[in-house]
């Protein structure tokens, strides 16, 4: 396991994670911070970090080819553990959040997922993994387009976790995303771990505002199946919206 | 002639106007339909009959003399549920904010007795203030009156609420006897005391949303059943919910016809569930392989997952499901999935849906909360549901049925009908890793040091082997069969079928006495 850094505010944990992969950090190194003041999201997004979560950025080494699972591993692997300690019905949101379920469309996102692939120095590419959790904001400290869609750990789970418990769970998680992943036969565990966690499977979706199907389940390479009048098509990029969760 | 008429128009009129236009287009604003859309939205259409909407207050203090909204701020009536007559009553929030008073409670008492009276599902629809402050203690006294009919009517109809906006105080207390919640998110609230007197009393800051929206008293609380995401998405649940249910406590649930999975899905399930005792798997794809295609609606899907309950059909046949499920708390019985599990399992009993228990429980969630929390106290509720109920009861052990969590999800000791096994169930007293270390503490500890852990080893195997199986329980026959889990859904059809006309008294009493 590699070092930890921890910071109670930095503008970026993955930023500064990247820096230190590209000098050449070990697998299980990780940056983590109690606010950040330039938090990133997929898609570029800005990732609002208010008091309260954990953000945490990690450096994993995964083969190449099984690098597009890992980002959905991570969800799955995170999902999965935060069920097994917490009461509530953690799902993974293809392609990077999870949530917990309300009902069978409804859900609020507690954690989002970013992975970078970074070149290392000299032993290969690395992936550098950014795990925001909303641990304990309250909905206040968001802002008003995502007061519907995201919740707190501690609004769904009692006793409220902590956010040095939930840092166990969540880096616990990935290094098991991880080693999973290198594992003989790990590509074909993962991607039935993925499918056993993904959220909304028999349920309609839209991406990027478009009706495009009802979710049916994962292709190998990770990209979210839909059908689409009796016809397969496969999502790789975009919004996916389920039910009342973007 | 034409005055009369007038009269007449003039106060329907005024009854369907509620608070007017004004507060009906404030309360459409909220996302909120008002009363009578509810209703009609929620009965077939053209179905709803409304009664009473004559009806006023009699109150003449604090300026009510002259505001007697016809009505008073609450619709009831009946209409039909896909062909099937059903009650309902729908508080009208435009009208003095839905607040209860005396009349408007006995609106709502009328309309249950008549449920009562023609054997029929009553629906409330919430959306109130609370007590109407005017009428004071008369409020207080409609409400004892309507909790009163909520209690006679509990096992005699099934009776739904549904929280399209505030229900405080003790209006709260109705809901909570009546069988479902249904919240709706954004606008359904509930709790007894609200932020003001929260922070005034405890000092703790909490928004009313936080405190008693859909989405706390979906997961922390467990007063709400299902969380729907608008008016029209709860109506709609209501109606789905009731197409399981029986008209009353003497009739059968309607069926529908049988729509089974396809043959793969019987293919698959013995891969889905893994031979690791330890390995998680999500429960719900057993029974979406089991029962009829999409027929499962699941009861309180984010309170305590630990333990799946919900309706389904069995070829066609409504039935109860409850399931451990490995995905959360490693499908352990807590607090919390005990509690739930026994008010679902007594919920099918009272309304003559069969149980369908899928069991795969490594026990009781350990603790000192749990212990603390009163976890012997709410583990009898559930152990006490399924000994009291007389509906057909059918259990399949999947795999991990350990200790005293063995007994308690419908064994063959507390009444189970049908007792079914796959081979990878392990019926046992505990884990091998355990049972190991008591039944053999003494040979271990004699082992030399570097021997040890080999003798573990081999001890947990034996173990394994001997007693971690169904078929130290089948010579017994507290498993009826163990079978191929591939028939697990012929076995159950053709099992419901031959339980389709169990009949099963206990001695007569007055009524048990449940460890609350």
């Amino acid at each position: 396991m590699g070092p930890r850094e921890f910071h109670t505010e930095i503008p970026s944990t993955q930023e500064r994670a990247i820096e230190l992969a590209r000098a050449g950090a070990s697998e299980g190194t990780r940056v983590v911070a109690r606010e950040q003041s330039r938090g990133r999201g997929r898609l570029d997004h800005r990732w609002t970090s208010p008091p309260g979560g954990l953000y945490l950025s990690i450096v994993l080494r995964v083969p190449p080819e099984h690098a597009t699972l890992l980002p959905l591993a991570l969800g799955a692997g995170l999902a999965r553990a935060l069920s097994d300690q917490y009461a509530a019905p953690f799902r993974v949101k293809w392609p990077n959040d999870v949530l917990v379920a309300l009902g069978p469309s409804i859900g609020r996102k507690v954690a989002g997922i970013l992975v970078d692939r970074v070149e290392g120095s000299g032993s290969g590419p690395v992936e550098v993994a950014g795990i925001g959790v909303n641990v304990a904001s309250p909905p206040e400290s968001f802002p008003p387009e995502l007061r519907d869609t995201a919740t707190s750990l501690a609004s769904v789970a009692r006793p409220p976790p902590t956010v040095e418990d939930v840092e166990t769970i969540v880096v616990r998680a990935a290094m098991r995303a991880s080693t999973g992943l290198r594992e003989p036969g790990g590509a074909e565990a993962t991607r039935k771990l993925c499918r056993r966690w993904l959220w909304g499977v028999g349920r309609p979706a839209t991406v990027d505002g478009q009706p495009e199907g009802t979710i049916v389940g994962l292709g190998d390479d990770g990209a979210l199946l839909l059908d689409r009048d009796g016809r397969q098509v496969a999502i790789r990029a975009g919004d996916v919206r389920v039910g009342d969760v973007g | 002639m034409s005055e009369a008429f007038d009269r007449w128009t003039v106060l329907k009129r005024k009854a369907r106007e509620g608070g007017g236009a004004d507060r009906v287009e404030k309360h459409r604003a909220a996302g909120k339909l008002p009363a009578r859309e509810r209703l009609e939205t929620f009965f077939d259409p053209g179905t709803f009959t409304e009664i009473d909407s004559f009806v006023t207050h009699r109150v003449e203090k604090f300026g009510l003399a002259d505001r007697r909204p016809p009505g008073d701020g609450v619709v009831t009536g009946w209409g039909e549920v896909d062909g099937r007559p059903v009650c309902a009553f729908a508080q009208d929030a435009t009208v003095f904010g839905g607040a209860l008073g005396e009349a408007h409670a006995m609106k709502i008492v009328k309309v249950m007795e008549t449920a009562r009276k023609a054997g029929v599902p009553i629906v409330g629809l919430d959306d109130s203030g609370g007590a109407r402050i005017q009428e004071g203690v008369m409020s207080l006294g409609g409400y004892g009156e309507v909790f009163f009919r909520n209690v006679t009517l509990s096992g005699v109809v099934p009776q739904i609420s549904l929280i399209l906006g505030p229900c405080a105080g003790g209006a709260v207390y109705s809901p909570a006897i009546t069988d479902f919640v249904i919240m709706a998110k954004g606008t359904g609230q509930m709790f007894i005391t609200g932020p003001d007197v929260v922070r005034a009393v405890t000092g703790e800051e909490v928004t009313m949303e936080a405190l008693g929206g859909a989405e706390a008293h979906a997961t922390l609380s467990g007063v709400s059943h299902f969380t729907a995401a608008s008016d029209p998405d709860a109506l709609q649940l209501a109606r789905r919910l009731l197409s399981y249910l029986p008209l009353n406590n003497l009739e059968e649930a309607p069926m529908a016809p049988a729509a089974a999975p396809p043959d793969s899905a019987a293919t698959e399930l013995p891969r889905v569930v893994p031979e690791d005792a330890n390995a998680p798997y999500d429960v719900h794809e057993v029974i979406a392989r089991v029962l009829d295609i999409d027929s499962f609606l699941e009861v309180q899907l984010a309170w305590a997952p630990n333990l799946v309950v919900g309706f389904a059909r069995l070829a066609g046949r409504p039935v109860g499901v409850v399931a451990n499920n490995p995905a959360a708390l490693a499908g352990t019985l807590d607090i919390n999935a005990s509690t739930k599990g026994a008010r679902f399992v007594r919920f099918c009993d009272a309304f003559n849906l069969p149980l369908l228990t899928f069991v795969d429980v490594p026990g009781f969630l350990p603790g000192a909360s749990q212990e603390h929390g009163g976890i012997i106290r709410h583990g009898a509720k559930l152990l006490y549901a399924y000994a009291e109920a007389t509906v057909p009861l059918l259990t399949v052990i999947l795999r991990k049925a350990y200790g005293g969590a063995y007994d308690v999800m419908c064994s063959k000791h507390l009444g189970g009908d049908l007792n079914l096994a796959w081979p990878t169930a392990e019926i046992a007293v505990m884990g091998a890793d355990g049972a190991v270390n008591i039944l053999f503490r003494r040979d271990l500890d004699r082992a030399p040091e570097g021997e040890r852990e080999t003798l573990r080893a081999r001890l947990i195997a034996e173990y394994r082997t001997e007693f971690l199986n169904p078929y130290l329980a089948a010579e017994r026959g507290y498993i009826d069969d163990v079978i191929d889990p591939v028939e697990t859904r012929a076995r159950l059809v053709a099992g419901l079928r031959m339980l389709s006309s169990k009949r099963d008294d206990r001695p007569a009493r007055k009524h048990g006495n449940i460890p609350l």
